[in-house]
């Protein structure tokens, strides 16, 4: 961004300067070049947790969100929205009820179900207005934000699947700084899926590194189109892995996962070196523990992160812990390679 | 046997101030402590600080004076220490009293803290600041930074459409 330094004030002794005798927002905040204008930014929130480990920052959707705190900023002033567009447009979030929430709440007929169920035909119907209409200000409108957007997380709505999908791949492919693509839908009987599967699998997207998808069968085509993803994240529990297809590229696997058998990971994921495995429900510990004594079958592996979702789950983290450092010494020693288990509590954030 | 005294440094501000500081307090600032470092014998002559003027220097100094002997962020443990000094933007109670000043004085202390190099101190400045934007309009923040709206009605219009589509973001 080619972004100027504003002319400093001339050296100036204490405090004598007023507003009379300067330019319009020479001083003050409006006066600070724009790397201590990034190091203040650098004290908002952070950005959204993508993919998600965990419900959604809190702040979305209000006023005291990092998006809205930089979208006033950028409307200050010139030299402010120079310095700070990029900011604005680094990420582009509509998945859920909060990103289209101002629309929905003024709508006083709107009981909305979106969270409860994953599926609201008002909400849906406002998210497909927004991707759409986001993504013509980056695409269409000021084609220039393309290059500032890394972070893509959507929800693909059945409202206007027809068009809003193939339109939303199409984008993508005009996005080259896009690193991370985190896509929801719902299957709706694989209506959505159908037409996922369908438009994905006519393009490639080099750039994308991380990847959070539903477990779902027409996730597949997603990850195919994105050939240089390292980082795989199911977002939900599915059939994904069903058929030949095998991802040798990717090195890190988190979220719901699947069955590891379903998987046949060491024919599709055969150098994974960074996998998680979740305590969600005392239910699943049993699941958690084969699916580690699974990961037996990965010879690069080298990290096992026990992932305690919910604060009741921490005796079995304890015995997965266990578990999964068992598991790695008893894996063929390879040199250069320190293999370890990381325990990640993110109920604390929840 | 008594301890070695401390050694004096002179430093001289953009406006002729001077000051005579202990040196290990103004070694807080990394650019100070490298000048010292690269002068191998003793001089007189004060240190010039072309771009910090008397009253802003009194304060960095009352910050730094205040902080003396707190271990300085090695450039081993500065990254992952700047993520966790930026995840809380708390700001203890002596530094919060500290940065209590006119605006105009809060910006001169940011700007002073970056060209010495005072990473704690340039924190305590954008802390500040970024508490003082949250949860604002942006004409709520123009008011208070006594911005100007400098946007051509062209640019205005621009800005609207792109924010109408884009008001939850």
């Amino acid at each position: 961004m080619g972004s100027k330094l504003r002319p400093r004030k001339k050296q100036k002794t204490g405090s004598k300067l007023t507003s009379q005798t300067t330019e319009p927002n020479s001083t003050g905040f409006a006066s600070l070049p724009p790397e201590l204008l990034f190091e203040i930014i650098s004290y908002l929130p952070p950005r959204s947790p993508v993919p998600y480990h965990l419900p959604h920052d809190p702040t979305r959707g209000t006023n005291h969100s990092r998006q809205a705190i930089i979208r006033a900023l950028v409307q200050l002033c010139r030299s402010f929205r120079r310095s700070l567009i990029h900011y604005l447009w680094e990420e582009i979030i509509l998945c859920s009820f909060r990103d289209v929430r101002r629309n929905v709440t003024t709508d006083p007929n709107h009981t909305c179900a979106f969270e409860r169920r994953g599926s609201c035909y008002t909400c849906e119907r406002y998210l497909a207005f927004e991707i759409v209409a986001q993504l013509e200000v980056v695409t269409i409108r000021v084609p220039e934000y393309a290059a500032f957007v890394q972070v893509l997380s959507i929800f693909l709505p059945k409202y206007s699947e027809k068009t809003i999908v193939p339109e939303f791949a199409r984008c993508l492919t005009l996005l080259p700084n896009l690193k991370t693509l985190q896509l929801f839908y719902n299957t709706y009987g694989d209506i959505v899926e159908r037409t996922i599967a369908d438009v994905f699998s006519q393009y490639r997207y080099e750039n994308v590194q991380t990847l959070a998808i539903p477990g779902k069968a027409g996730s597949k085509t997603v990850l195919k189109a994105c050939p240089n993803v390292r980082h795989v994240h199911f977002a939900s529990y599915g059939m994904f892995f069903r058929g030949p297809d095998a991802f040798p590229d990717v090195e890190k696997l988190t979220g719901v996962l699947p069955h590891l058998y379903d998987l046949r990971i060491q024919d599709s994921m055969p150098n994974l070196k960074y996998v998680q495995v979740r305590t969600q429900k005392p239910l699943f510990a049993r699941l958690a523990y084969a699916r580690i004594q699974e990961l037996a079958q990965l010879p690069q592996l080298e990290v096992i992160e026990i992932a305690l979702m919910k604060p009741e789950a921490i005796k079995e983290a304890r015995e997965l812990y266990e578990a999964a450092l068992s598991l790695l010494s008893r894996l063929p020693k390879v040199s250069g390679i320190s293999r370890r288990v990381d325990v990640c509590d993110y109920t604390a954030q929840s | 046997m008594a301890a070695p005294a401390t050694q004096q440094i002179k430093i001289r501000c953009n406006d002729e101030k001077e000051f005579t500081v202990d040196r290990d307090v103004l070694e807080r600032s990394v650019l100070i402590k490298n000048m010292l470092e690269d002068v191998t014998e003793q001089q007189d002559a004060p240190i010039p600080l072309p771009n910090v003027s008397g009253p802003v220097m009194a304060k960095v100094l009352e910050y730094c004076t205040h902080h003396r002997g707190e271990p300085l962020p090695s450039a081993d443990t500065e990254q992952s220490q700047d993520e966790t000094r930026k995840r809380t933007t708390d700001i203890s109670e002596w530094d919060q009293k500290f940065i209590t000043v006119d605006q105009e004085m809060l910006f001169e202390i940011i700007l002073a803290a970056n060209y010495l190099d005072i990473k704690s101190l340039l924190d305590v400045g954008c802390k500040t600041v970024a508490n003082m934007i949250k949860g604002k309009t942006p004409e709520e923040i123009r008011k208070l930074f006594n911005i100007v709206n400098d946007f051509t009605p062209e640019e205005e219009a621009q800005i609207k459409k792109e924010n109408e589509w884009a008001e939850d973001r």
